[in-house]
């Protein structure tokens, strides 16, 4: 029984990099009705600007945080100023394959810049174990998690309170309204991926404090997709409770499937759920049903 | 393509494709260079038209289900893995001739393709694409997974033979990778042009009132992820047959993910793009293969080998810049091309 | 004569339809009857289109049934009921607008073409025969619609008057028995009006099937059809005779409002 809440521990811990990833893709989505592709690479390009300054450049921890969130905010911006804008009323499709063709070309630069290498990011939060219950839970692990959390919380928050939320869920109800009402919906395009990279961001960091950064990482944007689509697209509890949940099945189907299958289960348990839930309920776990009319 | 002047007579004509005594001069003398390629082309050129036939094959395939019938498919790699496979293993485990594998593993990897084609029957657009990506990484699982595949270590298909014939160099079994392409394109050619393309496209324009016309969406959906996963099955056993080995890092996402911006580029919709598609983008990556060790010692902070990244950044940058500028393709271009040529020398 | 006249091709018993509790149609029923011109009228909300919508299977009725020529419609899918022949048009214009007119149409001929995959690809002897006599088929409908300048544009580009007609035109192609129309003249000028009335009536005249109409003008409704049903709120509140609706008053109160 131990070991099962330990699997689950450490399942859990994992879900949330998971959410936070999911996180930035419903942002996106919620303003924009666009679904990213290319948000894996933000959260790649977060970690490693955070890595130039914590690991290559040797600054204190607040000094890298900070260019890093400002660095990624603007490949952010600048990934819906070039590549995005123009497509504005043309079928979101088009934006989806718009944002599939980000992640290949920032995909390569990735690639180019790592030169086939790993970097590791210097150890910035406390390490050890903390020891309740005779479970043991990385202290590093447990900080993101909370740390998850809480931007779910506060960007929950922004969305129901403040202004600029205001305008991103008008916008995101209906464009030509909104425009109507006086908000910039063009400019509420930006802010809301330059507040999905930065959330961004956050995941990378925080992913790259349990993982190497290696030519693979931006494909954790996957994962953010089947978190995101599973919870419903544009529901960050759903991303949320989903994330928590895909770390959980993963962790806890490795640990008891694996033997029995030979291995493996971590790597396909996503897309098994994602097919599942996609079978069952299409428009994800906490998603309206869209209705077509004619 | 005809020239100014030349009408329909009637609906029989005006239904052909090719309309003109020099249509039929252009194809023969096309099909005359084609299959004497090896006897002047370099070993290397040849080779590339291999690959670049089995990527045809493939992506034709996509252009049915995505480019007609609307259907995104992000799996069609791993369905090529599927005709790879069975075809290797037909030959190797079963005794089968390369003849008999190559039919059938079209056939495997339809089927397959209709299990993988039924979320399409709920879900659409975006949803689907993503869905056929969880397929893509579900089957290549399962291939690690089965003894029969090999596994990890793989298997090491025979090079198909013909009556004592061994069709083992490149230069040999371009005949028969060419000769399946050519036939391949035209029944995708037909296809499209028949009731049963008219109901693919109905469905990618319209599906609801596709339905009022008739269409069974369930059936027509499914049919279309039968040819594609056929036209990828088919493509898979050659390959297999071609470089006589077949595992599972050859068939990667991202092959994929290049097929799609294949269709992108060459244009939804139109089976020239797919030739269009799939030439612009090999010869980009050729290009950018040949540079890049130039590119590498003029500029050292590229590193030692910085092919693979350049490429993946040009193939990016392409597709934005057609995404952007020409969201129809080059087939569009083609179009435009054909009818000004069409009505020379009237402007209009 | 006389009797065959009155014979009802569709009847709709007493049909309910509700969405998430919005009640969009109450115990409705309408008879389509053989030969008729039969108009579908009501404020904006009524429940018309979605009337059509229960009769070729996009929506399911939770109560009543939909008999055509004695065989019941209410859990068919669209497809099969485009199979027994009832074809509709559509408010919006639904087209496959990446597709040419004339292909359009000939999307249109589906259920009448036998031929399957296999032979569309090599597209040979009885596969081009059967495009060619079907192609011979469409131009008939093209020449009664006066479309011939439009065949082979792509229809994603033509002007919506134009549009309205490939509509209109595909439906026709399904040669179909019942011949359902939702508000074909809607914003259209008042000569492409008359066009399309008088298109309405040439169908009527060429192929005895038939027509049912949802229209708001109202000239163009008490010009052409030979009977008239009122919905209003989802609720028959009338039906009769062109010069009966004229008159009455649950009608004149709907549409102009309790005063
Ligand atoms: N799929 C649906 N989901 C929810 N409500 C619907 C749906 N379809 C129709 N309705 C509602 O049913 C009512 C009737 O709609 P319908 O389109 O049938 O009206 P109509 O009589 O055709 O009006 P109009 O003259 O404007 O075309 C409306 O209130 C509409 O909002
Ligand atoms: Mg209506």
């Amino acid at each position: 029984m131990i070991e099962f809440f330990q699997h689950a521990i450490t399942g859990i811990m994992i879900g949330s990099l998971y959410a936070l990833v999911a996180a930035g893709i419903v942002l996106v989505y919620k303003a924009t009705h666009v679904v990213s592709l290319a948000h894996g690479q933000l959260v790649a390009f977060g970690a490693l600007f955070f890595w130039l300054f914590l690991g290559g450049l040797g600054l204190p921890f607040w000094l890298s945080l900070i260019p890093a969130f400002v660095l990624t905010a603007l490949l952010g911006l600048l990934i819906e100023r070039l590549a995005l804008r123009p497509l504005i009323g043309q079928p979101l499709f088009a934006a989806f394959l718009m944002t599939f063709a980000i992640f290949i070309a920032l995909e390569g630069v990735f690639v180019l810049y790592l030169k086939g290498q790993t970097r590791t990011l210097p150890a910035f939060l406390p390490t050890g174990n903390l020891a309740v219950y005779g479970l043991s839970i990385p202290i590093n692990q447990l900080i993101s998690f909370c740390v998850a959390v809480l931007l779910f919380a506060a960007v929950s928050l922004i969305f129901k309170y403040t202004k600029l939320g205001l305008g991103m869920r008008a916008t995101a109800e209906d464009h030509r309204l909104a425009q109507s009402t006086g908000i910039i919906v063009k400019n509420i395009f930006s802010y809301i991926w330059i507040l999905s990279a930065i959330v961004a961001a956050v995941a990378g960091i925080a992913t790259a404090n349990v993982m190497d950064i290696y030519y693979m990482l931006p494909y954790i944007g996957i994962s953010g997709l089947i978190v995101a689509i599973c919870g419903g697209l544009d529901s960050l509890l759903g991303a949320l409770v989903v994330g928590l949940l895909l770390g959980f099945v993963e962790n806890v189907g490795a640990a008891y499937l694996d033997p029995l299958v030979g291995g493996g289960v971590k790597d396909v348990a996503a897309y098994v759920v994602l097919l599942i839930v996609l079978l069952i309920r299409p428009y994800g776990l906490f998603g309206l049903v869209k209705i077509e009319r004619i | 393509m005809r020239p100014c002047g030349v009408f329909d007579k009637s609906y029989g004509l005006d239904i052909a494709i090719i309309r003109t005594w020099q249509h039929w001069v252009i194809l023969i003398s096309a099909l005359i260079l084609l299959y004497t390629f090896p006897l002047f082309g370099s070993y290397y050129l040849v080779s590339f038209m291999n690959s670049l036939a089995i990527t045809v094959i493939v992506v034709l395939g996509l252009q049915i289900v995505s480019g007609y019938c609307g259907q995104i498919s992000f799996g069609q790699d791993a369905f090529m893995a599927i005709g790879a496979y069975t075809s290797a293993i037909l030959t190797i485990k079963f005794g089968f001739s390369f003849w008999i594998a190559l039919p059938l593993s079209g056939i495997m990897a339809g089927i397959v393709g209709i299990i993988g084609g039924a979320p399409s029957l709920r879900i659409k657009g975006m949803y689907l694409a993503m869905a056929t990506i969880a397929i893509h990484f579900v089957v290549i699982w399962l291939i690690l997974h089965m003894e029969i595949t090999g596994s990890f270590k793989g298997l090491y298909p025979p090079p198909p033979s013909l009556g004592g014939f061994e069709f083992d160099t490149d230069e040999r079994i371009f005949y028969i990778i060419m000769t399946v392409m050519v036939i391949m394109t035209y029944a995708a050619r037909n296809l499209v042009r028949s009731k049963v393309g008219r109901a693919f496209v109905a469905i990618r324009d319209n599906d609801l009132a596709g339905e009022v016309m008739g269409v069974n969406l369930y059936y027509y959906k499914l049919l279309a992820f039968f040819i594609s996963c056929f036209y990828a099955g088919i493509a898979g056993s050659l390959w297999g047959h071609l470089i006589t080995v077949v595992n599972t890092e050859q068939f990667t996402l991202m092959h994929a993910l290049e097929y799609v911006g294949m269709l992108i580029i060459g244009g939804m919709g139109s089976i020239p793009g797919v030739f269009f598609g799939v030439l612009f983008i090999r010869i980009l990556n050729e290009l950018v293969m040949f540079s890049s060790p130039v590119l590498a010692k003029a500029l050292p902070w590229l590193g030692s080998s910085p092919a693979a990244a350049l490429g993946l950044i040009a193939f990016g940058l392409a597709l934005i810049i057609f995404l952007v500028f020409e969201p129809r393709g080059l087939a569009h271009r083609w179009e435009i091309f054909k009818s000004s040529y069409r009505l020379y020398p009237f402007a209009h | 004569m006389a009797q065959d006249e009155n014979k009802s091709i569709i009847s709709v018993n007493s049909i309910s339809l509700s969405f998430g509790g919005l009640q969009v149609l109450s115990d409705v029923s309408i008879d389509v009857r053989a030969g008729e011109i039969l108009a579908i009228i009501g404020p904006n909300g009524a429940g018309k289109t979605s009337f059509y919508n229960c009769v070729n299977g996009f929506y399911h009725p939770y109560k009543g049934e939909i008999i055509y020529k004695g065989k019941d419609l209410t859990r068919l899918k669209p497809h099969k009921i485009a199979a027994l022949g009832i074809a509709r048009t559509f408010q919006n214009i639904e087209l496959f607008s990446g597709l040419s007119a004339l292909d359009n149409l000939m999307a249109a001929r589906h259920i009448h073409m036998k031929r399957g995959a296999l032979s569309g690809c090599l597209f040979f002897g009885p596969t081009r025969r059967e495009e060619i006599a079907h192609r011979e088929q469409i131009e008939e409908i093209i020449d009664l619609l006066e479309m011939e300048s439009i065949r082979k544009k792509v229809v994603g580009s033509l002007p919506y008057g134009e549009r309205k007609k490939v509509d209109l035109a595909r439906a026709l192609c399904m040669d179909p028995k019942v011949l359902l129309l939702d508000e074909p003249m809607a914003g259209m000028n008042v000569e492409e009006k008359e066009d399309m009335a008088r298109f309405v009536l040439d169908i009527h005249e060429l192929k005895k099937i038939p027509i049912v109409l949802i229209e708001h003008d109202m000239d163009v409704v008490m010009d052409i059809t030979h009977r008239i049903s009122v919905l209003d709120f989802g609720l028959k509140i009338a039906e009769g005779l062109p010069e009966e609706i004229k008159n009455n008053e649950r009608v004149l109160k709907a549409y102009l409002g309790e005063e």
